[in-house]
């Protein structure tokens, strides 16, 4: 796979909920969003005005490539809302451009440590969740 | 560390689903700390306390928390502090009244926290509540926190160094083992290995017996730099350590190094004295989970890192065994009032430093350490108390 591209080069927010906003919609969009720092080139999953490693402000939003391996996960078999069924998997992925995630795996029985995983989007299912209306989840590759 | 200022008193109320509020289980712990150690409310010049989410009955009752707990309690000390560290919280009051009595701001402190697990099994609190814009907003996943996350670092620890469920399980045993003589643990019949793994899988490898029950109750303490106030032996602070790392689990490079290794070398090294493994009596660490407490064992020293399985399978945990953990059973068996176990951890180690546990006595306990761990995600601070009743 080749290194992602940057999807905004010029992109500079001015508030943190302008740069969650840009996060929803590239979720919605189908686009796995991380966070660089321009200056050290520090990566990372959540948004932040300033780069929490060199407090640089030149914070670019970036767009994995999708791909990961499992660092750790469970299988949880209570949920946690009315709307999960279970069991689900929930995953720490180590996406290939070095950032980890949070994320769901696609419930499978041969999942496990190092397990390769890539990236679709499920259409969430009453509209939107939290401003997306698509919603990450890894499986096998 | 100063040894003229003591933990002097304590109290411990533990309730599975209470009628009363929170308010009232502060109360009844403060009465009991205060009547057991003869002590009087009119002595205490300091408070401290501490407040999670969710836990009481409705949302507004977490603002300015430590004024409301001195209304209701009808006190007005001259020193106020706020712990909110999660579990943890406990034992860092025990550092925070210290200082606070060796710098002259108070003579005796009241350290109080608790809460009701009730109210958030119960679905009192709307979720929307324990949000904040920036984080909870960027869910696009589902989670059963704080289980799920612990629930991972045990996956890791297994698949890295071969830790087994069975040595996992085998800790929850020697705890209930613990629990047996304990006339006030939740739980009184024995459990084997094949009861553990046979329980169901809550969040894999975690089972539900490796996963502490959550209770309503309070906890309160007393230090003071007056011991004769109290008719209780007095217990010292020998040393202390504290370790944090308040980061978000996905952005640490590896989940397994976590504070407890910080905070435990901090307080055996000591400020004046420093504290050979070898000579602490028992234990009493935080078991939230079994992982919870193998993390801490492994971070103590006992084995190097990977090697704590074989070490559980290995190692009598009882009162009277070679590693006294645990000994009243546990919070796994006590039950965790208010989604933290810190207070049940150091009433433990203050019943057994005062000579007070009865049936589940350590024979001439001396030194103790204790050792709270908690935070907003997953193991963000961990303190950590080596006490004792020999000055």
């Amino acid at each position: 796979m080749t290194e992602s591209i940057p999807e905004f080069p010029q992109w500079s927010p001015k508030t943190l909920s302008e740069m969650i906003s840009d996060f929803n919609s590239s979720i919605s969009n189908g686009r796995l969003p991380y966070f660089e720092c321009s200056a050290c080139h520090h990566r990372f999953p959540f948004p932040r005005l300033e780069c929490p490693k060199c407090r640089s402000k030149s914070i670019s939003i970036r767009h994995s490539a999708g791909i990961g391996t499992i660092y750790s996960f469970t299988i949880v078999h209570r949920s946690s809302s009315p709307t999960t069924r279970t069991p689900y998997i929930v995953a720490l992925v180590e996406l290939t451009e070095g950032t980890k995630l949070y994320a769901n795996v696609a419930y499978h029985d041969n999942v496990s440590i190092g397990s390769k995983v890539r990236v679709k989007f499920d259409d969430v299912s009453d509209g939107l969740e939290n401003g997306r209306s698509k919603k990450p989840i890894f499986e096998l590759m | 560390m100063d040894p003229r200022i003591v933990v002097a008193g304590f109290g411990e109320i533990i309730e599975r689903d209470t009628p009363l509020t929170v308010y009232e289980l502060y109360q009844k712990a403060v009465n009991q700390a205060l009547e057991s150690s003869g002590i009087d409310q009119s002595d205490i010049d300091g408070l401290i306390t501490t407040s999670l989410i969710g836990i009481y009955e409705e949302p507004p009752f977490r603002c300015f928390w430590p004024d409301q707990v001195s209304y209701y309690l009808g006190i007005k000390p001259r020193f106020i502090d706020f712990v909110e560290f999660g579990g943890p919280s406990y034992e860092e009051f025990i550092i925070r009244a210290y200082h606070a009595i060796k710098c002259g701001d108070a003579k005796t402190v009241l350290c109080v926290g608790g809460g009701k697990g009730s109210v958030r099994k119960k679905n009192l609190i709307p979720s929307s509540m324990y949000s904040n814009s920036w984080f909870s907003s960027l869910y696009y996943w589902d989670d059963f926190k704080p289980i799920s996350d612990y629930a991972m670092l045990a996956a890791l620890h297994s698949q890295r160094y071969g830790t087994t469920d069975s040595q996992r399980a085998t800790l929850a045993v020697a705890q209930r083992e613990n629990a047996l003589k304990n006339p006030n643990a939740l739980y009184n019949k024995p459990i084997s290995v094949d009861d553990v793994l046979s329980s169901p899988i809550i969040s894999s490898p975690l089972h539900l017996l490796e996963i502490v029950p959550v209770m309503d109750g309070a906890h309160a303490f007393i230090v003071t730099s007056n011991p004769s106030i109290s008719k209780n032996p007095p217990v010292r602070l020998v040393s202390y350590g504290e370790g944090h790392d308040p980061s978000f689990l996905a952005e640490r490079d590896d989940i397994l190094e976590l504070p407890i290794d910080e905070s435990i070398r901090k307080a055996l090294k000591g400020n004046i004295e420093s504290v050979r493994l070898a000579d602490i009596d028992f234990f009493e660490l935080y078991d939230s989970f079994t992982i919870t407490t193998l993390l801490q064992l492994e971070a103590l020293g006992f084995v190097p890192r990977g090697k704590v399985g074989k070490f559980i399978e290995d190692t009598d945990f009882s009162v009277s065994g070679s590693v006294p953990l645990n000994t009243g059973g546990g919070s796994l068996n006590v039950g965790q009032t208010g989604y933290m176990s810190g207070g049940i951890i150091l009433a433990e180690a203050l019943r057994q430093l005062m000579e007070q546990a009865g049936s589940h006595q350590v024979k001439g306990a001396r030194l103790g350490l204790v050792n709270g761990v908690g935070g907003n995600d997953t193991i963000n601070h961990s303190i950590t108390l080596i006490l004792s009743n020999v000055f």
